[in-house]
C-alpha cells in the first residue's frame, strides 16, 4: 500500500495532468495556428506537471512528519522528544515556497537524517541519476516559462516538445514512487514500524 | 478572557497548540487537508507568541488544536 501522498499524485495529479493531455489532442488538424497552440499546451502541461510534483513532494514531507510526531495513544506516556521534532521540522521547509529541484527535496528530507538522493540512487542507479538530471531540467524550463524569460536560461521556446513534456513526466512518476519507497524504508528503519 | 470553541479550526481562527506542558498562542494560515497518517487533518500555523526573530510557521494535527474564541 502507498502513502497517502502517493495515492493522489498517482489519482489527482494524473487525472489532471490527463485533461491536458485530451486538450493536446483535441487540437488538431493543419490550421496554421496549431503549432502556437499546442506550443503554448506544452508550456502549461510542463508548469503543470511541476507544481503537482512539488505538491506530492510537500504532502509526502508532511505526512512523514505526522508519523515521525505523532504522540502515543492516550493512557501510554507521551513522549516529548516528539513535541519538539514537531516544532522544528517544517518552519522554512523549502518545498512550501521553491520548486521541487532536487536540492530542494534534498534539503527538506534530509532534515530527517537522510542523505536523500544518495538513497533514491541506491537502487537503478544510472536509471534514477537521469531521472534527477531530467527534474532539473524540468525546473529550468518551468523557471523559464513561468518567467517568459527564455534567454537567461540558454532555452528558446519552440524547443519544448511533447515528447520532451511526456519524458518529464514519466520521470516524476517513477521518481514519486521511489520516493514513496525511500521514506518508508527510512520510518521503518527509525521507528520500528512500516507506515505504509 | 478567550473562550475555547470546539468549532472545527478553519484559516485566520487563532488556535491554542498544547505540546507537553507547553500552550503555545497560533494563528491557522492554511489548511492542509486530511494528508496526515491515517488521513489526520493537517493545518499549516503562524505562532504568535514566539521568542523573538521572524514569525515561525510550523505543521500540527486538528487534534492538538483549540480553537480560541466563537
Amino acid at each position: 500500500m502507498p502513502s497517502n501522498s502517493l495515492h493522489r499524485w498517482n489519482h489527482d495529479a494524473h487525472s489532471a495532468l490527463n485533461q491536458i493531455q485530451i486538450a493536446h489532442a483535441a487540437v488538431g488538424g493543419n490550421a496554421r495556428g496549431r503549432r502556437f497552440a499546442t506550443l503554448q499546451l506544452n508550456h502549461a502541461y510542463l508548469v503543470l506537471i511541476s507544481s503537482h510534483f512539488q505538491h506530492f513532494c510537500r504532502e509526502l514531507h508532511t505526512e512523514a512528519v505526522d508519523y515521525i510526531c505523532r504522540q502515543n495513544p492516550p493512557g501510554a506516556p507521551p513522549d516529548p522528544r516528539r513535541d519538539i521534532l514537531l516544532l522544528n521540522l517544517t518552519p522554512n521547509r523549502q518545498l512550501d515556497s521553491k520548486n521541487p529541484s532536487p536540492a530542494t527535496i534534498g534539503a527538506d528530507f534530509g532534515r530527517l537524517n537522510l542523505r536523500f538522493w544518495d538513497t533514491v540512487k541506491a537502487v537503478a542507479p544510472s536509471l534514477n541519476a537521469r531521472r534527477q538530471i531530467l527534474l532539473e531540467q524540468m525546473n529550468t524550463w518551468r523557471n523559464a516559462i513561468a518567467h517568459q524569460d527564455f534567454i537567461a536560461h540558454k532555452l528558446r521556446p519552440e524547443g519544448l516538445t511533447l515528447p520532451m513534456v511526456r519524458q518529464f513526466r514519466s520521470a516524476c512518476d517513477r521518481l514519486a514512487q521511489r520516493f514513496d519507497d525511500v521514506i518508508s524504508d527510512h520510518l521503518a528503519t527509525i521507528t520500528g514500524v512500516r507506515p505504509w | 478572557m478567550p473562550t475555547i470553541s470546539k468549532k472545527r479550526p478553519r484559516p485566520g481562527d487563532e488556535v491554542n497548540l498544547r505540546l507537553g506542558k507547553t500552550l503555545w498562542r497560533a494563528k491557522i494560515i492554511e489548511d492542509r487537508g486530511p494528508i496526515g497518517i491515517e488521513g489526520r487533518q493537517i493545518f499549516r500555523l503562524q505562532l504568535l507568541d514566539g521568542e523573538g526573530g521572524e514569525p515561525q510557521s510550523i505543521e500540527a494535527p486538528a487534534e492538538l488544536l483549540e480553537r480560541v474564541g466563537n
